[in-house]
């Protein structure tokens, strides 16, 4: 019903207005080869690249400078580093967020690669190697420009015995080969394997690190303990972390955005401010964007917690894709009613999070493929969707959908049916039958752990538990603090797992799939699985020149995916909502193509569109005061990069 | 035959002569009575069914099959869902339903959740659909054998804790003593959120980790008992006779303490209530779907404006409390050792 509510109001809607809020087209700014002179060791006959000569930008040219962003993440970060121990956790995306890639890409014409912290790039005649240009311009937020010295250093680090971060070193030289630097201002990073030109251009990506900022803190570090500051120059010094998480410091960064750690409160919340004089805010891609000075995170682990801060507007925005969220507490709450804030819908265009239940192919009763496979046709994700989650989320048929030609449409995933759950258990010789409902075999019965974090789930997963118990299979939750249940998941110590990954912009199996996860403590092979098939395929595809081979690869592999019941998918949005005070302006168009994560999203490519109206701010909040009506309830429903169905 | 000893007699009547106690341990025990015997009156199962000549009973025992009275699948058969097929096909076959016919864990979402009270739900629903009546009625059982089981642990230890110390005196007392002190300082519900957050606890092991954090109290007022009573002459007497330390302190000196265990046992009980509420309350406690009153608070605090599921709540869980805080005063005025004990 909702749906066709939903579709109702969009033919209603007429085809939406050109935006009146649009930069005119940019021209890019031309690159100065004097800056690298002292080039060496280049192969002759590179051809180098500068991205478009014009660009639309997508800020808006309404947007006011200052003023501050008050929204939530879920939990205090383990550490403000981007490397080393305890620094992959659900912060580490932000981090991420915080330095601008080598290139990036328009968030609306993924296609088209732009400039970023190079400005050039080139790729070499082995077809593994990307050479880059650095801009003379980038600066670290500590006023030290970017050299090609800093992505050189940032190999050492990572290959630095003393780094303790195993993933990133794997995930690393499975990747990347060498990184090599050319002179000043250029470096060349080659791959382990030859790839497509896009792709090239993809996992070249890599992060450089503020050397002379590490050098410095090193030197310190040991000066402090009444060291040789000298010892261990360059390589990294025992137990740097320690020191580096004593000093409450954060490192240096290239975005517009950094952290300021004397204002963030442990358990409480992260401040960021703006870079002073970001070097890039000038380029024709950065206009109308970062527009506010201060973004404050509060740590508010549960979403419903979260919007009742916003409803008393200790946050500015918040973010609504649940249905629950957006139709009774933010579509019926005072605040809405009266006009004080708005909801706000997007819809995109993107890969999708692979959000499943993922099954430990390790762990009695699941080591059964036929189990696995009742329990997928004992899950009624349809019934979900339509019930708990009123129709407005879509049963994802598998896995990987929104990834292009390499999403294998012919999978329909195996579909909710009792009778077939049943024959398959009672193949497997789950026979019996306890008082509640539930198969016995030998005795034990058919009870799995689902393993979850987050409290708004538990409609859903009961829902599918109620189901479940149709086929004689009893779902057991087992909640867990976000982190400690990640930890869990990467530590396959349960049996299902209730999570979404998110996918780069090319699939990626070696990281879930490949036998060399199954065996390790940590790793992301969540399923625990182990198929030579698979990684034959994986091996393949790291190699594959060809992209009509490699979709191959991955339509197979995903196949195998599926007939090994490995992961139950679940569901997939395509759009994101959220709602902010009237003070929290947008622009006409109010999101890019390919932001799926938050409209009021700070950082990265697609995020910080947004700007603070401080005398809106004022109006709403005396309004708010006096209980007095500002206007009609405003929903705004942006179609722009709807979906083609 | 079974005799009481005429101080117990006399204290039972004046217990009894209280009457506001009394009452209240009436209502109680017919709550219990009633909540053991919830499934005939609340349930999804039907209480008989007649299909084709023959008699069956559902409410108890192993789930029947759809199958079996030709509804086409071989799960839990849907008695509403099988009332409603029998009406429709006029057959002869007849299926009684409880008084309120639906289970705890059993989700409407027939009418968008929460719905109103109606004649459907009496006390509404929650917001996973699920009836509010039988998930208070249900979730009293939980509550109730939660806060029975943490008291009975917590008392083990607390009670065999303090006598031992109280008797034995010296090292043993005040390595107790300092465990007693150091653990009392531990924040309980902190402690037990802390753990359940890294090991996700059974129902038993949630009472356990509760008891062990809650032992405290019993075991200091125990220990002072029984330093009293150690001194009296009937364990001097009991000691003499030959009667080991095991016999004095459980058949001598225990019994004479009863009282203090006795008139504090209720006001334990609404203390484990009250504690599984607040764990549930938090997202600690038991796992769902089990149906608990502290996830029922906290589903309404978040939503207000479905007032009925913070208001059953909020009510059930005055009555019980009060009630058991009634059966407490009265026990403790009925035990009250001024009134019985003759001192030398």
């Amino acid at each position: 019903m909702i749906n066709t509510l939903l579709s109702c109001l969009l033919a209603a809607a007429p085809a939406p207005a050109a935006p009146t809020d649009l930069f005119p087209v940019q021209e890019v700014p031309q690159v100065k080869p004097q800056a690298y002179a002292d080039e060496t060791g280049l192969p002759s006959g590179l051809k180098w690249e500068s991205g478009p000569q014009q660009l639309q930008p997508w800020g808006s040219t309404e947007a006011k400078k200052g003023g501050k962003l008050v929204s939530f993440l879920p939990t205090y970060p383990k550490s403000f580093r981007h490397f080393g121990p305890a620094s992959n956790d659900s912060f580490r995306s932000y981090l991420d967020n915080l330095n601008l890639a080598q290139l990036s890409s328009d968030p609306n014409h993924p296609e088209i690669t732009l400039p970023s912290l190079c400005q050039q790039w080139a790729i070499g005649p082995d077809r593994k190697t990307v050479y880059f240009r650095i801009d003379p311009e980038a600066r670290w937020s500590d006023g030290n420009p970017v050299l090609a010295s800093d992505f050189t250093y940032a190999q050492e680090l990572v290959h630095d015995p003393d780094l303790e971060h195993p993933d990133l070193l794997a995930g690393w030289d499975s990747n990347i080969s060498d990184i090599k630097s050319h002179g000043r201002l250029s470096f060349s990073v080659t791959l382990s394997s030859e790839k497509p030109a896009d792709e090239l251009l993809y996992y070249s990506g890599t992060w450089p690190v503020d050397r002379e900022f590490w050098m410095k803190f090193q030197r310190e570090a040991l000066k402090k303990d009444g060291k040789n500051p000298n010892e261990n120059f360059g390589a990294l010094i025992k137990d740097w972390h320690k020191y580096f998480d004593d000093a409450g410091i954060a490192e240096p960064v290239t975005g517009p955005y950094m952290i300021d750690s004397a204002k963030c409160e442990k358990m409480r919340k992260v401040v960021f401010t703006k870079t002073p004089n970001w070097w890039a805010e000038k380029k024709p891609w950065n206009l109308g964007r970062y527009n506010v000075e201060t973004i404050e995170y509060k740590v508010i682990e549960d979403l419903e917690v979260a919007f009742r801060f916003f409803q008393g507007t200790e946050l500015d925005c918040c973010f609504l894709t649940m249905p629950e969220i957006w139709r009774e507490k933010a579509g019926e709450s005072e605040g809405f009613l009266n006009g004080w804030f708005y909801r706000v819908m997007a819809f995109n265009d993107v890969q999708q999070p692979m959000i499943g239940m993922y099954l430990n192919t390790r762990s009695a009763p699941l080591d059964d493929l036929q189990v696995r496979r009742a329990l997928w046709h004992a899950t009624d994700v349809e019934g979900m969707c339509k019930t708990v989650l009123r129709g407005e989320y879509a049963r994802m048929p598998h896995i990987l959908m929104g990834y292009r030609q390499y999403d294998n449409k012919e999978l329909k995933g195996l579909p909710f049916n009792i009778d077939s759950a049943v024959a398959l258990l009672e193949e497997a010789g789950w026979n019996q039958m306890d008082i509640h409902g539930v198969r016995m075999k030998n005795g034990k019965r058919l009870s799995i752990e689902i393993n979850y974090s987050q409290k708004t789930h538990v409609p859903r997963i009961l829902y599918i538990r109620q189901q479940a118990l149709k086929a004689g299979i009893e779902l057991v939750l087992k909640k867990y603090e976000a982190t400690t249940s990640f930890n869990k998941t990467r530590r396959r110590q349960g049996q299902i797992f209730w999570i979404g990954w998110q996918g780069n912009y090319f699939p990626d199996f070696r990281d879930g799939y490949h036998s060399d996860g199954a065996y390790q403590y940590e790793s992301n092979n969540t399923s625990n699985y182990e198929d030579p098939r698979i990684d034959k395929l994986i091996e393949a595809m790291d190699l594959e020149k060809d992209s009509a081979a490699k979709t191959r690869q991955c339509h197979e592999i995903q196949k195998i995916i599926q007939d090994q019941a490995l992961v139950i998918p679940l569901y997939y949005v395509p759009y994101i909502r959220s709602g902010a005070w009237n003070w929290v302006k947008l622009p006409q168009v109010v999101s890019t193509k390919t932001n799926g994560d938050e409209i009021f999203e700070a950082f990265g490519i697609s995020g910080g569109l947004f700007w603070i109206d401080e005398e809106e701010k004022k109006k709403t909040l005396s309004a708010r005061e006096a209980k007095q009506k500002l206007g009609e309830p405003k929903t705004i429903i942006d179609p722009t990069w709807k979906m083609a169905e | 035959m079974f005799q009481l000893r005429p101080i117990t007699k006399r204290r039972l009547q004046r217990f009894h002569s209280l009457k506001r106690g009394w009452y209240a341990f009436l209502f109680l025990s017919i709550c219990l009575a009633f909540t053991v015997l919830a499934e005939v009156f609340i349930n999804s199962r039907a209480l008989y069914v007649q299909h084709e000549g023959k008699s069956s009973f559902p409410t108890y025992g192993d789930p029947i099959p759809g199958k079996v009275f030709g509804l086409g699948y071989g799960y839990e058969t849907d008695y509403k869902e099988l009332q409603a097929h029998f009406a429709a096909s006029g057959s002869s076959s007849k299926v009684i339903m409880p008084l309120i016919p639906w289970g705890p864990n059993e989700m409407d979402y027939s009418v968008p959740p929460p719905a109103k009270p109606s004649a459907k739900h009496w006390l509404g629903t929650d917001i996973m659909g699920r009836d509010i009546l039988s998930r208070l009625v249900y979730g009293f059982r939980v509550s109730i054998s939660f806060a029975l089981l943490m008291v009975g642990m917590t008392y083990s230890i607390g009670v065999t804790l303090g006598c031992l110390s109280g008797y034995y005196g010296s090292w043993i007392d005040l390595i107790t003593q300092r465990l007693q002190e150091i653990w009392m300082c531990l924040p309980f519900l902190f402690i037990v959120i802390i753990i359940t957050a890294f090991w996700s606890p059974g129902f038993v092991g949630l009472a356990f980790i509760c008891a062990i954090f809650s032992w405290m109290g019993i075991a200091s007022t125990m220990r002072a008992m029984t330093f009293k009573e150690k001194s009296r002459e009937y364990v001097t007497a009991a000691r003499s006779l030959g009667a080991g330390t095991g016999r004095i302190v459980f058949r001598h000196i225990l019994p004479n303490t009863l009282s203090i265990v006795i008139s504090s046992l209720p006001f334990q009980v609404a203390g484990g209530i009250s504690a599984l509420t607040s764990l549930d309350f938090l997202g600690y406690g038991v796992p769902p779907p089990m149906p608990s009153w502290g996830e029922l608070m906290e589903q309404g605090l978040g939503r207000l404006d479905a007032w009925w599921i913070l208001g059953s709540v909020a009510t059930a869980m005055t009555i019980i409390l009060i009630s058991i805080t009634f059966i407490g005063e009265g026990l403790r005025e009925a035990f009250d050792p001024k009134r019985h004990s003759t001192y030398d």
